[in-house]
Formats: structure tokens, C-alpha cells, sequence
């Protein structure tokens, strides 16, 4: 059974996805600007990592839009036709780069700088992808489990400082990590017979605000 | 971050925009205003090496040098005490996300 209209849903999503685009960007930027001032690579790495999301976002917007603007049936023929169509190469796309991004994140995070280890992970980042690509549910699952190492990590360095900046950005990891598991239930839902948009839009919605805790975080770090 | 009367680390190694950081901003602890021999003790830094950086501090206005009688005093501008917030907004920022 449909929890909501399931017609007032569309373009929400899209919505949501734009403020987190915004969001991603912000602390992208800002790392980035950091980079510029103090020459280190770190900084560098973490604003890549923000930017492969925030056109990770934007890619998927332009997905979404190929499905909100009338071409749904063109989109259905494209996924059932063992073509690279545009819609297959954009989720490939969206696939290498969010995947790629939350990789970087691990490695910078955990200071990975063993090259072996490093191109190992970048090994499994291909897997990762084509693996996603052909079915699209490991994509969530895999992004909650690399997320999940990120939550750890950020809950390690909390619990050794406490502080109040490090807590907000161990929340807003914590939130996004969280929203990767109601994406699963939108392909079990085809699968089950169950309505499963309402699950997309709630990841999408709690996503999106993760990304605002972590640029809550970044705002209060960068308050004069 | 270090104690208002604790000299900077040593055990770690520090890269050049730390410190920086540690000369301003033990100037600015001591008021805006120190001398020498404090900021010797307090940066942690050879006396050449200390030499070194001021030279480069004053040559880009994060600092003034003042004699007053005998005594030669070292002062902190505008510019240093941006500098010192920029880089502590910096420092936040690396501390919450991890860096």
C-alpha cells in the first residue's frame, strides 16, 4: 500500500538531490579553498571526494529529468535493450563517481599511503561499479558499508577528543549512512509486490539531510 | 591545541603554515607583544631557524619589530591576527572532518 500520492512525489526527489548538490559542493569548496592557502594534498583529496558527489548529483538529476520530462518510455526501452544508452552511460557515470568518492574519502580518512593498497581499492572500485551496474541494488548496500567505515572513523576520533565539530560531522556520516538502506527497499518493493517510491523519496529526504548536518559542521567551524 | 604557557610541540614534526601559527599566535597570547627571548622559548625553534621566519614575518607585515630602550619587542599586525583566525577556522575544519 502507498503511504503517500505516489504522483506528489515526483520531482521531490530531484528537489532534495539539488540542496544536497548545494551542500556537497559547499564542503567541497571550502576544502578546496583550504588547499589553496596551505599547499596540502589532503585537502586537495577531500574536496575531489566532494566534488566526484556533487556530480554524482548531478547526474542522476539529469537521469531523474530524462524521466520527469516525457521520456519515460524512451528511459524503460533503454534499460530493457542491451545498449549503452545515454541513460546507461549516466548511471555508469553517477556510479564511478560516487563510488570513487566515498574510496577517496576511506583512503584520505584512514591516511591510506601504501600504493599497493591504494590501487587495490581503486581494483575494487571497477568491480564495484560494473558489478552495481548490472544490478543496481549492490549500489546501496555497498555505499552503506563504505559509509559504515567512515562513521567509525569519525566515531574513533570523537570518542578520543569530544568535540562538538568532530560530533556534528560524525552525525551527518551517521545520517547518510543510514539513508543507503532504505534505497534497497525501493528494488525489493518491484521484487515483492510492495510500493517502494515512498522508501526512494525518505532516503533521498534523510541523505539530504546528512549532507545539511555536515554543512551545519562546516559553517560552524568556519563562523568568525 | 597547545596551553596558553606551553611551548610548541616538538616531538611532532611541523610543517611551515604551523609553524607560523605557533609564533603569531604566541605573540598574541603574550598581548600582541612579545620579546625575543619569550618567543624563542615559545615557538620551540633554533635560534637561526627562528631568525629565519621573522625575517619573513616582518617582510610580509604579520609582525613589526619595536625597539623600546634596550629592549627590542616584536608585535603582532592586523594582517598576523587574520591570519591566526584563518588558520584556526582551518584547523577546526581538518579536526571535524577528519583530516
Amino acid at each position: 500500500m502507498a503511504l503517500v500520492d505516489k504522483t506528489a512525489l515526483i520531482g521531490l526527489e530531484s528537489l532534495v538531490e539539488l540542496v544536497s548538490l548545494i551542500m556537497s559542493f559547499a564542503v567541497g569548496y571550502t576544502a578546496y579553498r583550504i588547499y589553496k592557502i596551505t599547499g596540502e594534498k589532503r585537502y586537495l583529496h577531500f574536496s575531489l571526494a566532494f566534488i566526484f558527489i556533487t556530480l554524482g548529483f548531478l547526474v542522476r538529476a539529469f537521469i531523474n529529468a530524462g524521466v520527469y520530462f516525457g521520456r519515460k518510455d524512451v528511459i524503460e526501452i533503454a534499460i530493457n535493450t542491451p545498449v549503452l544508452t545515454v541513460h546507461k552511460a549516466l548511471s555508469l557515470v553517477y556510479l564511478m563517481l560516487m563510488i570513487s568518492a566515498y574510496l577517496i574519502l576511506i583512503i584520505i580518512t584512514f591516511r591510506i599511503q601504501d600504493a599497493h593498497l591504494v590501487s587495490m581499492m581503486g581494483l575494487f572500485a571497477i568491480v564495484a561499479v560494473i558489478a552495481s551496474y548490472y544490478k543496481f541494488i549492490i549500489f546501496p548496500i555497498l555505499s552503506f558499508l563504505l559509509l559504515l567505515y567512515l562513521v567509525a572513523h569519525y566515531y574513533h576520533g570523537w570518542s578520543q577528543k569530544h568535540t562538538k565539530y568532530q560530533l556534528r560531522t560524525l552525525w551527518g556520516f551517521m545520517i547518510i549512512c543510514l539513508a543507503q538502506l532504505l534505497f534497497p527497499l525501493v528494488y525489493l518493493g518491484s521484487r515483492y509486490a510492495f510500493e517502494g517510491q515512498e522508501f526512494f523519496v525518505a532516503g533521498t529526504v534523510i541523505q539530504c539531510i546528512g549532507y545539511g548536518v555536515l554543512l551545519w559542521s562546516l559553517i560552524t567551524v568556519l563562523r568568525k | 591545541m597547545e596551553s596558553d604557557n606551553s611551548p610548541a610541540k616538538v616531538n611532532e614534526k611541523r610543517d611551515k603554515i604551523e609553524i607560523v601559527y605557533d609564533i603569531l599566535s604566541a605573540v598574541e597570547k603574550k598581548g600582541g607583544k612579545i620579546k625575543p627571548t619569550h618567543l624563542l622559548y615559545k615557538a620551540n625553534l633554533s635560534h637561526q631557524r627562528m631568525k629565519k621566519y621573522l625575517a619573513e614575518l616582518l617582510e610580509k607585515g604579520l609582525l613589526t619589530e619595536e625597539n623600546d630602550n634596550a629592549n627590542r619587542w616584536y608585535t603582532l599586525t592586523e594582517k598576523g591576527a587574520q591570519f591566526i583566525a584563518e588558520y584556526t577556522r582551518i584547523r577546526k575544519f581538518t579536526e571535524s572532518f577528519g583530516l
